[in-house]
């Protein structure tokens, strides 16, 4: 090979043979690059939101967005936390942080849905949260945002996006909430809630992608109740599962599975408690019947030169 | 920051290298299929994925599946989006699909829409040509999708008289669905061609006059080893007749329409051609270089 970089101006660089150098988790804002490393390749995942928290059923967070490119070398950082946790059945839950390294940013997920007040969407290609549901109004999830590389959002629903959008939730004698959009992050799931009293119920999943979102949960509304509520199962991961929903009794179960992340699975939801987001940001399991969500997974920064 | 696999500047410093004797990363000049890698692996369906260990990053053109016909539109080609990714061993390739959207093909964090009668934005945000929609222009020919990366479809013309025909899809990375005109009536009319691309679009038809219908043909697409596809051709005649051709994929011709069938689109995301019964659209297909 007789042209290099240092004489080929038609030189298109890749990150292709490099190595990676540096996992930076949330909570450090200081870098140390090699002074010879004037650019390094960036990925940045941002990290996931945390479900909802509803009496009835709270969706789940959205998956915290991906982005990689080219940067100058910085020494500094910004990686994202996941979504806290809410508690208490009134309450949306919280959007993932972002991660940002010189150019490049990747956007956290977005809040899973608890209550009346529509969630904002996700940020950089962060994913939509779930939708969330009364014993009688579903409401909608959100949508994602536009990506790092430009590719558009997805609007709420079982959307495909680079961030898919958030499940809507759904109240009926039969709960159907939607399932959260599939895609590079995907959505969380919709809150289900049926209101006869013997009919089962289940959450909407997560949706699947490189990265998953988290599921959305269930109720049964009606009187007297004895259906089955069960949550739905967090997103799968490319690299690593979502985790189940909680089931096998009727509203003190049906909290959302966490979605698998990019670093590890999701976490399976306990009674009225969501599964929390894998790290490198899965999105967290909406809640039911006043439990607490999940919390999204962290998001993770990955330097190669 | 539109395209992270842009040319670097001059001078700067990177740290790379290479990972196997074969492989001549410096000279990785060229846009689509990146000049010096070898193209591994051409997957047809979603699955498993394997990359031999060692190899962190792959570069992947990934094309979703083509739309089928709607209406008397044909279909929209698949999107395709290509760039640099790391190695996962899944892959969802997206199916191509009668009568709605096709299913999306995603590697890693590049990911590519199905193809749809609305043209949205590209991956690269990369804006998407207009869509015309339903017109009503008697004795004209609708007006054409607007070009984009992912181009608009056609307008389908509603007017009943002598030449009211269908408008063409738009040219781009991946071509619009051309558009038709089902109006009944006694008049001669043409239906739309798809658009031309890497991925062609639909031709439109005609399905409901008594007079001479003639269906659009589909777009022609261009491979990744720059071999031309062609577009299938629509039907022309009377009665059982004007349906439209299935436009090319990436990797294959679309079929010929026959009677009042449209034709399917070619493999790696073609439109279907619009028909009484419409042509299906083109599977979607994933290609990984290393």
């Amino acid at each position: 090979m007789s042209a290099n970089i240092y004489n080929n101006p038609s030189f298109s660089d890749t990150p292709f043979g490099l190595k990676l150098q540096q996992t930076i988790s949330p909570g450090t804002t200081s870098v140390t690059i090699p002074s010879n490393i004037k650019r390094v390749y960036a990925v940045c995942i941002g990290g996931g939101g945390s479900g909802g928290s509803s009496a009835q059923a709270g969706g789940g967070g959205g998956a915290g967005g991906f982005s990689a490119g080219w940067t100058y070398a910085a020494n500094t950082c910004t990686v994202g936390s996941g979504g806290a946790t809410v508690t208490g059945g009134a309450s949306n839950g919280n959007p993932g942080g972002a991660t940002i390294y010189g150019m490049v940013i990747a956007g956290g997920g977005a809040a899973g849905r608890g209550t009346s007040t529509a969630v904002a969407a996700g940020i950089m290609g962060g994913a939509g949260g779930g939708g969330s549901v009364d014993t009688t109004t579903a409401r909608a999830g959100g949508a994602s945002g536009i990506s790092y590389t430009g590719a558009p959002s997805a609007n709420s629903g079982t959307n495909v996006g680079y961030g898919g959008g958030g499940g809507i939730g759904n109240s009926g004698a039969t709960a159907a909430p939607g399932a959260g959009g599939a895609g590079v992050s995907g959505g969380g799931g919709g809150g289900g809630n049926s209101t006869t009293a013997a009919n089962n119920a289940t959450g909407g999943a997560g949706g699947q992608g490189l990265i998953g979102g988290g599921g959305g949960s269930a109720f049964n509304s009606g009187t007297s109740p004895t259906g089955i509520t069960t949550g739905g199962a967090g997103g799968a991961g490319d690299k690593f599962a979502g985790g189940t929903g909680s089931g096998s009794g009727t509203n003190t179960v049906g909290a959302g599975g966490g979605g698998g992340g990019f670093i590890a699975v999701g976490g399976n939801a306990s009674g009225n408690t969501g599964g929390t987001g894998g790290d490198g940001g899965g999105g967290g399991g909406g809640a039911n019947n006043s439990g607490t969500s999940g919390a999204g997974g962290n998001g993770v920064l990955y330097l190669y030169y | 920051m539109a395209n992270p696999n842009r040319r670097g500047q001059v001078g700067s410093e990177v740290s790379t290298g290479m990972q196997s004797s074969s492989v001549t990363p410096f000279a990785n000049t060229s846009f689509i299929a990146p000049n010096g890698l070898q193209l591994r692996q051409t997957i047809t369906s979603s699955g498993s994925v394997t990359i031999p260990a060692g190899i962190t990053w792959v570069y992947v053109i990934v094309v979703g599946g083509g739309s089928g016909a709607f209406f008397g539109y044909g279909g929209g080609g698949g999107e395709v989006a290509w760039g640099w990714t790391l190695a996962q061993n899944t892959c969802i390739v997206g199916a191509g699909v009668s009568g709605s959207a096709g299913g999306y093909s995603r590697y890693g964090h590049i990911i590519a829409k199905g193809g749809a009668l609305t043209s949205l934005t590209h991956y690269y945000g990369i804006p998407a040509g207009t869509t015309v929609g339903d017109v009503s222009s008697p004795g004209v020919t609708a007006r054409s999708g607007g070009p984009g990366a992912n181009a608009g479809s056609g307008g389908g013309n509603t007017g009943t008289t002598n030449g009211s025909n269908g408008g063409n899809g738009g040219d781009g990375v991946s071509g619009g669905a051309g558009g038709g005109n089902i109006s009944a009536g006694s008049f001669n009319a043409t239906a739309g061609n798809g658009g031309n691309g890497l991925v062609g679009g639909g031709g439109g038809r005609i399905s409901a006059t008594t007079g001479s219908r003639t269906g659009g043909n589909g777009g022609n697409g261009l491979g990744i080893d720059g071999t031309i596809y062609t577009g299938g051709t629509g039907t022309t005649g009377t009665n059982a007749n004007g349906a439209g051709g299935g436009g090319a994929g990436i990797a294959g011709n679309g079929s010929n329409a026959s009677g009042t069938v449209g034709g399917a689109g070619g493999l790696g995301g073609g439109g279907g051609g619009s028909g009484a019964t419409g042509g299906t659209g083109g599977n979607g297909i994933l290609y990984i270089y290393y």
